[in-house]
């Protein structure tokens, strides 16, 4: 008798649940990070699940960044799109472009809802913002470039400290060699670090217009900055055997040389900073510094790296409801904490950053440096140089500095020929965007 | 007279097709029916009105020097993996014609690597081609430099061709093997007998006889090439070091899927058709004039 009392009651409840998940209004939330980091998105849905009963969000892993993109705009044509779609940084300009979303801006406004826009971070805000710097889309995943150096290894060759200059960083190469490192430094052509970064840092422009920013009519002029010589440097790097090539996701990446000692420097996101813990666990002793820039360079703000949450246009206002309401629930402090230690990317608004400040968290040994990736964004108030990169066909103009430049440190081309090689190929792609979005102004 | 099996229905045979020709349709005319007029269209990745622009987008495809470039690694990739898939199959089929003992076991073994998918093969040669981790460590120990694909263009080019036509060798030897045990003995035999020694017999009689097999190869292998090579190269070398192994295939994918432009990547795979329909034909119109089939 119980027993059969006991599964009725179970299935009322049951049944109840079920009463009661039809009742949220389900949206869609389609990201493209695996690992740990996924893992740590799948958390954040679940916590805000768990937070109200009113909504469900469904969070759903589609591919690397690439395919999730191609993805959302099958999709989108379809008439199958989520309601929130996560984009890798640099298809900011596509997305923008695309008339297929709702600013960020906008959205908030259509749903009434004041936000404190002025809390995030500026170097991170102007990135996905337009000419009125008026946000587009929710910064979500932020990081920034850093370089992570090995402690042990330094003390052995004499350095004191990491370089503030690429004129000191040089000489810790050699320095490194002398000491008998066979590698100096794991090195592959990282044009986050060396072009976007570098050039933000120096102030110095990739394209005419602000770097795109002001129009769709913008010229590649990479080719005739300081870049030259930093590339040209790093040729000297190459050639004089102080660089060992290594590319993230090779059999032996820069991470694997770097923990198992063989060289003693590697550049990667602040967002690898959990990962190289765990990895250099009882191998070596090491710690994340700023990027460099050369001497007599006032040092301006790094650029946010990462991804941000974008809105599709298409749903019902209830739908955009819970959209509004998951935005508000990343943006809360306590969330900004937990996503932020359970993956290494930064927070992404001052009171979230205080408020970790203010707890000591980043007084904690095993969070050492974490903090250094905030400066270098808080470093300087942004200028027009250092805002961002707003290009069209940015992906394939990117693959193809890589290439020229790969060609010059095999000496098939010197390396100003290389760079000049690149900036017209890239041109004839800024024209070819231009051409498809004729009538339209970059907003 | 010939029996013929025929329905008397009229509409019967066409329902029974019906099926078929909607997945090929489905699957086959309408994607490329879009991909030809996308080619001649600016379409935004996101849809809304498309601007017709003619041949504007082939026109760019052909005037670039960079494209040219791929396409000639396309060909010299084409060639020098057929070749060798080809040569070396050939070799193993006539190998293991001779009635080897274990030959049973040789030929399943011979077969595996066809049924490796090119991407999973590509992984495992990654490790094995890596320059400072890999097996070929201690011919770089032996003469330093001398191997490296991650910024060597022809190392890399070498490398996807080695690990193309490994996957393709087993096919070939397959067919080949068939088509040599399939050869009247008494032919071979009675030549044996006139004093013609093993090489003489195979370039006068065995040859010969193996170019039905050979020219059937030599189509399926070229064309295999053109597509196949795609998940080699997206694997190893993702086109790189400096473009040096970017087939026409991975740049169709990588301005498509990479960059998101549709159009010019629609072109590019137009191109692309033509020059397959184009190779197919001329081997057909050309090459087969020379082949011997058995019953003519």
């Amino acid at each position: 008798m119980s027993r059969i009392r006991t599964a009725l009651l179970g299935l009322a409840l049951a049944a109840l649940t079920a009463a009661q998940a039809q009742a949220r209004t389900e949206i869609d939330f389609w990201f493209g990070l695996r690992g740990v980091l996924g893992e740590q998105i799948m958390a954040t849905c679940d916590r805000f699940n768990r937070s109200q009963d009113q909504y469900q969000i469904n969070c759903i892993f589609k591919g690397n960044y690439d395919e999730l993109i191609n993805q959302a705009i099958a999709a989108y044509r379809a008439e199958k799109q989520p309601e929130i779609l996560q984009v890798v940084d640099r298809a900011t300009a596509t997305l923008m472009q695309s008339g297929a979303i709702i600013p960020a801006h906008e959205f908030m406004a259509n749903q009434g809802v004041e936000m404190n826009w002025a809390d995030y971070f500026p170097s991170i805000g102007y990135y996905y913002a337009d000419r009125k710097n008026r946000l587009w889309s929710f910064p979500f995943n932020s990081s920034t470039a850093m370089w992570y150096y090995n402690i042990d290894a330094f003390e052995k060759a004499g350095i004191k400290e990491p370089a503030k200059t690429w004129e000191q960083y040089e000489r810790d190469l050699y320095k490194l060699k002398e000491a008998g490192f066979a590698c100096s430094a794991a090195y592959f052509v990282d044009l986050w670090t060396s072009l976007e970064q570098f050039s933000a840092i120096h102030n110095v422009p990739i394209a005419t217009r602000s770097n795109g920013y002001e129009g769709l009519d913008a010229e590649l002029v990479f080719n005739t900055t300081l870049f030259v010589k930093h590339m040209e440097d790093q040729k000297k790097w190459w050639d004089d055997k102080l660089l060992r090539l290594a590319e993230f996701g090779a059999p032996v990446g820069p991470r694997e040389l770097f923990v198992s000692g063989q060289c003693p420097i590697f550049w990667d996101s602040i967002a690898g900073y959990s990962q190289t813990q765990r990895d250099a666990a009882g191998k070596i002793r090491w710690a994340v510094a700023e990027l460099p820039h050369y001497e007599g360079v006032e040092p301006k703000n790094n650029l946010v790296g990462g991804a941000s949450l974008w809105t599709f246009k298409g749903f019902t206002p209830e739908e955009y409801k819970g959209v509004a309401a998951f935005y508000r629930f990343i943006a809360t402090p306590e969330e900004q904490k937990t996503f932020s230690l359970g993956t290494g990317y930064i927070p992404v608004t001052r009171s979230a950053f205080q408020q970790m400040t203010e707890e000591g968290i980043y007084e904690r040994p095993e969070n050492k440096g974490r903090d250094l990736a905030v400066q270098s964004l808080l470093r300087s108030e942004p200028t027009n140089l250092s805002r961002g990169v707003r290009l069209g066909n940015y992906v394939q103009i990117r693959n193809i500095v890589k290439e020229e430049i790969e060609r010059a440190l095999n000496n098939e081309k010197t390396m100003k020929v290389a760079l000049d090689d690149a900036a017209r190929r890239g041109n004839e792609l800024l024209r070819r965007f231009e051409a498809a979005n004729r009538g339209k102004e970059l907003p | 007279m010939i029996k013929r099996a025929a329905f008397e229905a009229r509409w019967l045979p066409l329902w029974l097709v019906a099926p078929q020709m909607l997945i090929v349709f489905v699957f086959f005319y309408w994607p490329a029916a879009q991909a030809l007029w996308w080619s001649f269209t600016i379409e935004p990745p996101f849809g809304g009105p498309a601007e017709f622009v003619g041949l504007a987008n082939l026109h760019a495809i052909a005037s670039s020097p960079e494209y040219w470039r791929v396409v000639w690694i396309t060909l010299a990739f084409s060639a020098a993996t057929t070749g060798l898939a080809l040569f070396l199959g050939l070799i193993l089929a006539i190998f293991a014609d001779r009635g080897l003992r274990g030959l049973v076991a040789y030929k399943t073994v011979l077969m595996w690597p066809y049924a490796v998918a090119a991407p999973a093969a590509a992984v495992v040669f990654k490790f094995i081609f890596e320059p400072n981790v890999g097996m070929v460590v201690p011919i770089n120990q032996a003469f330093p430099g001398i191997w490296n694909p991650l910024l060597d263009g022809r190392d890399a080019f070498l490398m996807v061709v080695l690990v193309a036509a490994w996957k393709s060798i087993t096919f070939n030897f397959v067919f080949f093997l068939a088509g040599l045990q399939a050869m009247p003995k008494s032919l071979v035999e009675a030549a044996a007998l006139d004093g013609a020694g093993p090489v003489r017999r195979f370039f006068d009689i065995v040859f010969p006889l193996l170019t039905p097999t050979l020219f059937f190869l030599v189509v399926l292998n070229v064309v295999e090439s053109f597509t196949e090579g795609f998940g080699i190269v997206n694997v190893m070398t993702a086109g790189g070091p400096g473009g040096a192994t970017t087939t026409m295939v991975y740049k169709v994918y990588s301005d498509g899927f990479q960059g998101l432009d549709y159009s010019g990547s629609s072109a590019q795979s137009l191109i692309i058709m033509m020059m397959v329909i184009g190779l197919t034909f001329v081997q057909f119109r050309f090459v087969e004039r020379k082949v011997a089939y058995a019953d003519q």
